[in-house]
């Protein structure tokens, strides 16, 4: 049993876990490897910001609470460096800098790589071993990346359980609070307001009333708090776009739902994401929770690892 | 309309551990400790073709260290093959019930529908599912995009849909007063 078969392309779906993975704080390019005997792999190249326990947490996060997946912790690599972000692209070729396999730890020698309890990448033992071989040759036409000697990695991901795993918390974003006001003149206006544990954001917006309204409206209030939550916490720049794009209501006999479809957009890369929800509390609900199933993937990963990088500091 | 009873069920439990790596025992006590280690997750898939024009989809869901297999088979041809996955992942869910499930009532998953409909002018399939226990009948839904081959894809949407519910239902279940029984109805 493999996460996937040889008959069964799943490009579409991998892509989208690969540019998922990639938007999370300190990831600056993901791969995942479905092998036919040892199952997913997924291997990370991040910037030092965060510990690699912290990353590697981020990516579990975003894999179990956004898909439902499960990659164990052994099987997740991530191979951590001193460059800044734009230093990495620059090496790894931008946008398609995507992890050459080869970087990841043989798996013959586990001991070599660090625990995550003390993987600070300055004090990993590791940090000093792995570079020439694991650092991909330098495209000639990129520009020019400071000298800063040998690149220096530090691995993670054999040994990469979270630090108090017993602690683990994966985090996604609840609906706090919905109000909706009908206005005498017609329309009505909605508030949202999105909670992470103790911190909420809230939208209000304004609608005509018409049956598109009703779905479209909640919606996009949603996202745009959603879209706070992420940009919040980060300082890496990293702009993930999410935008709205369609919902539709499907009425049959047992069911009535909500689908709603947003577009990530990560790097350039344009990603689908789709939610769905029933309609059993109205329709501005189930379309408000229809957009946040859309968006926990990017959302579970992204807070752990905000929450984590804030902790850290 | 096909239930986890239909087709022919062919599910049951592994006693391999997920990815057929450690056993549980030999889990590290940070995972079995772990909140979220009674969650389920998806192990992995296969999609093969059993005769010309049948094609049969496994899915391996881990539950509480222990790894549950359904497989569903149906016409390679719609409107059949999306439900074919989707039907795979419940009866893996169904032999996970049946093993942890320690309450009186026995709670079941059917699969409604799975439709592929037109979300602005992109295709979308959404996995209809009803849940159902002595007290409640719920309705579950999740969606994915279709690109490509989405086997994978519509199992993590019936996944998404159902597991908070699983849940659920495990843990109630396991607080239940029949709970201590050793065996029950198959």
């Amino acid at each position: 049993m493999t996460p996937t078969d040889d008959r069964a392309p799943e490009g579409g779906l991998v892509q989208r876990v690969e540019v998922l993975l990639s938007s999370l704080t300190a990831v600056v390019s993901a791969r995942v490897v479905l092998d036919e005997e040892k199952g997913a792999q997924v291997h990370i190249i991040a910037t030092s910001e965060m510990p690699v326990s912290e990353v590697s947490r981020a990516v579990m996060s975003a894999l179990t609470w956004g898909l439902g997946f499960e990659v164990p912790p052994n099987q997740i690599t991530v191979v951590q460096s001193r460059l800044s972000r734009e230093e990495l692209k620059a090496l790894l070729g931008s946008e398609k800098a995507d992890l050459d396999p080869s970087l990841t730890a043989p798996e013959d020698s586990p001991p070599e790589v660090s625990a995550p309890e003390d993987s600070a990448p300055e004090e990993s033992p590791s940090v000093k071993s792995a570079p020439e071989k694991a650092a991909p040759d330098p495209p000639e036409p990129k520009p020019a990346v400071p000298d800063t000697g040998l690149l220096e990695f530090s691995l993670g991901g054999t040994s990469g359980e979270p630090k108090g795993g017993s602690e683990v918390e994966f985090r996604r974003l609840e609906l706090q609070d919905l109000q909706l006001e009908k206005r005498p003149q017609g329309g009505f206006g909605i508030s949202v307001r999105l909670a992470d544990n103790d911190r909420s954001i809230g939208a209000q917006r304004e609608a005509a009333g018409t049956e598109e309204d009703c779905l479209e409206v909640p919606a996009d209030a949603a996202l745009g708090v959603i879209q706070e939550f992420l940009r919040a916490g980060r300082e890496d720049g990293l702009s993930v776009v999410l935008r709205f794009m369609a919902a539709r209501r499907l009425r049959s006999p047992q069911h009535d739902v909500v689908v709603v479809l947003v577009e990530a957009i990560v790097r350039g890369r344009r990603i689908p994401l789709t939610g769905a929800a029933s309609v059993t509390d109205g329709v501005e609900r189930a379309s408000i929770l229809a957009t946040l199933q859309a968006t926990n993937a990017f959302v579970a990963g992204t807070l752990t690892a905000n929450a984590a990088n804030g902790s850290a500091r | 309309m096909p239930n986890s009873d239909d087709r022919g069920l062919v599910s049951g439990e592994t006693s391999a551990s997920p990815q057929g790596q450690s056993s549980p025992a030999g889990k590290s006590k940070v995972r079995d400790k772990s909140p979220y280690d009674g969650f389920i997750r998806l192990v992995g898939h296969r999609v093969r073709e059993v005769q010309p024009g049948v094609v049969q989809v496994e899915a391996q869901i881990t539950c509480r260290g222990r790894s549950f297999n359904g497989a569903a088979s149906g016409a390679e041809g719609p409107p059949d093959r999306l439900r074919v996955p989707a039907l795979a992942t419940l009866r893996a869910l169904d032999a996970c019930l049946q093993i942890f499930y320690l309450g009186i009532s026995e709670p079941t998953l059917v699969l409604d529908n799975v439709v592929e409909v037109s979300v602005g002018d992109f295709p979308v399939a959404v996995v209809m599912i009803t849940a159902a226990d002595k007290e409640n009948s719920t309705p579950l839904v999740a969606a994915c995009p279709l690109v490509g081959m989405s086997d994978l894809a519509i199992i993590l949407a019936t996944l998404q849909a159902t597991t908070r519910t699983v849940s659920h239902w495990l843990a109630v279940g396991a607080r239940s007063p029949s709970a201590g029984r050793q065996d029950r109805p198959q």
